[in-house]
């Protein structure tokens, strides 16, 4: 072994160690600036996820709007009364009761925060024959089964028979789930009359006598009274808490979420909420009513839509529109609800996180839409704005649309229902 | 074991030190090119939203309204842009562009232009009359193109929403 070994000399290790510490604090800014550039993008990419997300699902379904129903029912803006319908029995006046609604027009709108959509149409994916001619206090109705999919509690049902054409809107009372049974029992909530959703006297009528128990010759179940579904979507934006607590709108340390509201009610007769986007802080509604001189309601700055010419007007002089008033007449100019040719939806959708470290002021504006002005948000988020129209094509029809229902593939009529 | 074995030299950790480095800065870069398509995937999603915008209000305008007039025959066999015509600089083959949305006093009650102006939106909409079935010499519908652009190096990017409308007259 040899005795003289080569190590290193002190100025060798302190040039070295000098070097060393150069190249780390390098890499360590690097690491923390990719960390900051990852962050930042996933932000990004979340926003954007989460607008594109919130916007789908309000044009999809705003496009739906007033599908299978008389297009009065299509955008509640509270209670309608006194509406001679189509569908109901000869000359009888049916009521719109509001669906959370305390003020008409003016509780889906504000000029300080986010509007409110409520929209409804017929589910085209759904439809049961009645296998048993309602009776007794119309309580309940018995459809043919299969039943695919449960039916929630606060479903509305519409009862459509073809001949003479009555439609009766009805309300389930409790949940009905799933079934391969022949006859599935639907309980109905109580409510005899000519209220929206609360039809069952109409059930009286010997129209829907017409049934089609499980196993009937297609051309029975053709001609037979149906069931379908009438689904409700209630838009609006709420501001949750640490804990799940509600707080004001724009709250700081509050997020906010488009929330969608079925008017489903869980056991404890509580409504089903559900989660449709996260981080949308916004969403402003603006109706495009094509025929009247003042088109758009909704769009003046400070302005609140209320029950007015210039606003929703429930009530207008010219009277409401029927299925035979042809598209030039008085009626179709006003700015009754039947009459909204297209919605122009905005919303505001945040980053997920505050960065405290982002004090542009600019960050925080969020931009005039509809009749909300410029206002602030919560610091420390980057903000995007979204702004686009959806067509209301079923508002247009100028008939009661009732297809003809098919249970075989090959005729080529509509085969998955109404 | 051999007595010949030898650590790194100084030089020798500290090229590999530099060679990571580079790495690590070719990392950034990607994070860059992520970031770039970061923010051509959101001017996609806002022009999405601008031709909606355009092609649903141009679904509520009737038929024979001043804004659905063949401008530019020119451009009849392919209103759909489908030879990227849009994307080059300069004026593209449009039938209709921006002032055009209030042609002949109409009103136009979509996205005000003020909301484009920062992203450098471009609107046009391109409308032909090709279809005549039972040869009546009236056009069954229109054929609209709603076409949105944006600058994207040394020309633009544009996306298109083809619509019909039918002439109620000609309906069957």
């Amino acid at each position: 072994m040899r005795s003289r070994k080569a190590g290193f000399t002190l100025v060798e290790l302190l040039i070295s160690l000098v070097i060393s510490a150069i190249v780390v604090a390098g890499a360590l800014a690097l690491l923390s600036s990719q960390q900051r550039t990852f962050q930042s993008s996933s932000a990004d990419r979340a926003v954007q996820e989460n607008a594109r997300v919130a916007l789908e699902e309000l044009t999809g379904n705003l496009r739906l709007a007033g599908y299978g129903l008389e297009p009065v029912f299509a955008f509640d803006f509270g209670a309608v009364p006194s509406v001679i319908m189509d569908r109901a029995p000869a000359g009888a006046a049916v009521s719109i009761p509001a669906y959370a609604c305390a003020t008409p027009v003016q509780c889906r709108d504000a000029t300080d925060g986010p509007d409110e959509l409520v929209l409804l149409y017929r589910n085209p994916s759904f439809f049961r024959p009645l296998a048993a001619a309602p009776g007794g206090a119309f309580n309940s109705l018995d459809v043919a089964g299969p039943l695919a999919t449960a039916i929630r509690k606060g479903q509305m049902l519409q009862v459509a028979c073809a001949s003479p054409g009555v439609w009766a809107y009805v309300t389930a009372g409790s949940d009905v789930p799933a079934s391969t049974a022949d006859v599935v029992t639907i309980p109905l909530r109580a409510g005899n009359g000519f209220a929206f959703g609360f039809q069952n006297q109409i059930l009286a009528d010997t129209c829907f006598g017409a049934v089609a128990p499980a196993g009937s010759p297609a051309a029975t179940i053709q001609d037979a009274a149906k069931v379908l579904k009438v689904d409700r979507y209630r838009y609006f934006v709420q501001t949750y808490g640490p804990g799940g607590a509600l707080m004001g709108w724009g709250t700081p340390g509050g997020r906010p979420y488009l929330m969608l509201d079925r008017g489903f009610l869980d056991g404890a007769d509580q409504p089903v909420l559900d989660v449709v986007a996260p981080d949308v802080e916004d969403l402003q509604v603006v109706y495009v009513f094509p025929r009247s001189a003042t088109p758009l309601a909704g769009a003046t700055a400070g302005t609140l839509l209320a029950d007015d010419a210039a606003g929703v007007e429930l009530a207008p002089a010219a009277g409401q529109p029927y299925y035979t008033d042809v598209s030039s007449a008085a009626t179709r100019a006003t700015h009754f609800p039947a009459n909204v040719g297209a919605v122009r939806v905005s919303i505001v959708v945040r980053t997920p996180e505050a960065d405290l470290s982002l004090t542009d002021p600019a960050l925080r504006a969020l931009p005039a839409a509809g009749n909300r002005s410029a206002v602030n948000g919560p610091p420390g988020h980057r903000r995007l704005f979204f702004q686009t129209t959806a067509a209301t094509p079923n508002l247009d029809v100028r008939a009661p649309f009732y297809p003809t229902y098919s249970v075989t593939s090959t005729d080529r009529l509509n085969v998955g229902g109404g | 074991m051999t007595g010949t074995s030898r650590g790194l030299t100084l030089i020798e950790a500290m090229a590999a030190m530099v060679v990571m480095l580079i790495a690590a800065v070719a990392m950034l870069a990607l994070h860059v090119q992520g970031q770039r398509m970061n923010a051509d995937a959101l001017r996609m999603t806002r022009a999405t939203a601008i031709a909606q915008d355009l092609a649903n209000q141009i679904a509520t305008w009737p038929w024979g309204d001043p804004r659905l007039a063949n401008a530019n025959a020119g451009n009849d066999a392919d209103v759909g842009d489908s030879a990227y015509a849009f994307e080059a600089p300069g004026a593209p083959p449009f039938d209709h562009a921006e002032p055009d949305l209030v042609l002949g006093g109409t009103v136009w009650n979509g996205t005000p232009a003020a909301d484009l102006a920062s992203g450098g939106y471009e609107r046009y909409w391109s409308v032909a009359y090709p279809d005549d079935s039972n040869g009546n010499g009236v056009s069954d519908a229109a054929r609209v193109a709603a076409i949105v652009r944006w600058p994207s190096g040394v020309g633009f990017r544009r996306i298109v929403l083809l619509s019909v409308k039918n002439n109620p007259a000609e309906a069957r």
